[in-house]
């Protein structure tokens, strides 16, 4: 399966949620501003280009995980990509999750659409997630939720099958 | 091989172009009123439809033609597309998406907002036929130059196609 993380206000973050699914940073600890800084270093990428997928590894029941930089709407790409991949009778085996979900989700909405939005000039965005502990146990909890929705998926087809 | 038109809102430009493709609309004279109209899914793809493929049909030569609607970002959109289906292992030469609203004119679009969006179809649709008829032969060519591409790389593309689920 193909788990593609999507987002449009912040790339750290997105980045951070597929690092958590991959368990290079472990679950119930809250990541350095350092460590979120040299894992931005370590990654081939760092400005993720629009529209383009990008693989970053294969997780534990071997799926493969990804990022993708998306436009405004999310509700748009997700169907266009999904029934194009339908079609192609490849679609049964992609996976997206919003990790934009999180910053919307947030209380303080307003002082974070403001945050990200310097996070997309390439300001303060790993300082903003690294200090951030509400916003880093959101995106722990929604990598855990999306996890569980996964296996659980993939045990529906299993059954199928 | 699968052709999808794609435009804004898939209403209008990308119906019409796969209308001419599929041979619902002439290729040797500007269309009426009537005809584009008439046409299946023209004026019709609600809000909340954006982003979905329609099946239109499928040409003379057994390629599937689907309309898409993409919305303000089909220029990231597409390039997904293309992205993911690359990662997926799907052969590219399977797969032609093609704009269908970089010929449209301004009377069109203007049509498009009041029908589809404020929902005022009896004035917005007559805009849009216009406007449609006003950049007809463009569309046309785009039609026909889809149509080569299709010629130039159907043989491999086909024998791939076959052994896809």
């Amino acid at each position: 399966m193909l788990v593609i993380y999507h987002y449009y206000w912040d790339a750290t973050l997105a980045l951070l949620a597929a690092i958590i699914h991959l368990r290079k940073i472990k679950f119930g600890r809250k990541p350095t501003t350092e460590e979120i800084q040299h894992l931005n270093n370590s990654l081939p990428v760092v400005n993720f280009q629009k529209g383009i997928v990008y693989p970053l590894g294969t997780d534990e029941s071997n799926n493969q995980i990804c990022v993708l930089s998306r436009g405004k709407n999310p509700k748009i790409m997700v169907n266009a990509l999904l029934g194009t991949a339908l079609i192609s009778g490849v679609g049964e085996k992609v996976f997206f999750v919003d990790t934009d979900q999180v910053i919307l989700q947030n209380k303080k909405m307003i002082s974070m659409k403001l945050l990200c939005v310097l996070a997309r000039f390439g300001m303060c965005s790993s300082y903003f997630v690294g200090k951030s502990n509400a916003i880093y146990l959101d995106l722990t909890n929604l990598v855990q939720s999306q996890k569980e929705i996964l296996s659980l998926l993939c045990l529906k087809k299993g059954e199928m099958q | 091989m699968r052709v999808f038109y794609y435009c804004y809102g898939s209403a209008h430009s990308s119906v019409v172009a796969a209308a001419i493709h599929l041979g619902l609309l002439p290729s040797d004279r500007i269309p009426t009123s009537a005809e584009i109209i008439n046409l299946p899914r023209f004026d019709r793809t609600k809000n909340h439809e954006i982003g979905t493929p329609f099946y239109m049909g499928e040409d003379e030569h057994g390629n599937e033609i689907y309309i898409l609607g993409l919305g303000p970002d089909r220029d990231i959109i597409s390039k997904a597309i293309y992205s993911l289906l690359t990662l997926l292992g799907y052969p590219l030469n399977c797969i032609l998406l093609i704009d269908a609203l970089a010929p449209v004119h301004p009377v069109t679009r203007l049509g498009g907002f009041l029908s589809r969006r404020l929902g005022w179809v009896r004035v917005g649709r007559p805009l849009v036929t216009m406007g449609v008829k006003w950049r007809y032969r463009e569309l046309l060519f785009i039609v026909n130059t889809t149509k080569g591409k299709i010629k130039s790389t159907s043989s491999p593309g086909k024998e791939k196609l076959t052994g896809l689920p």
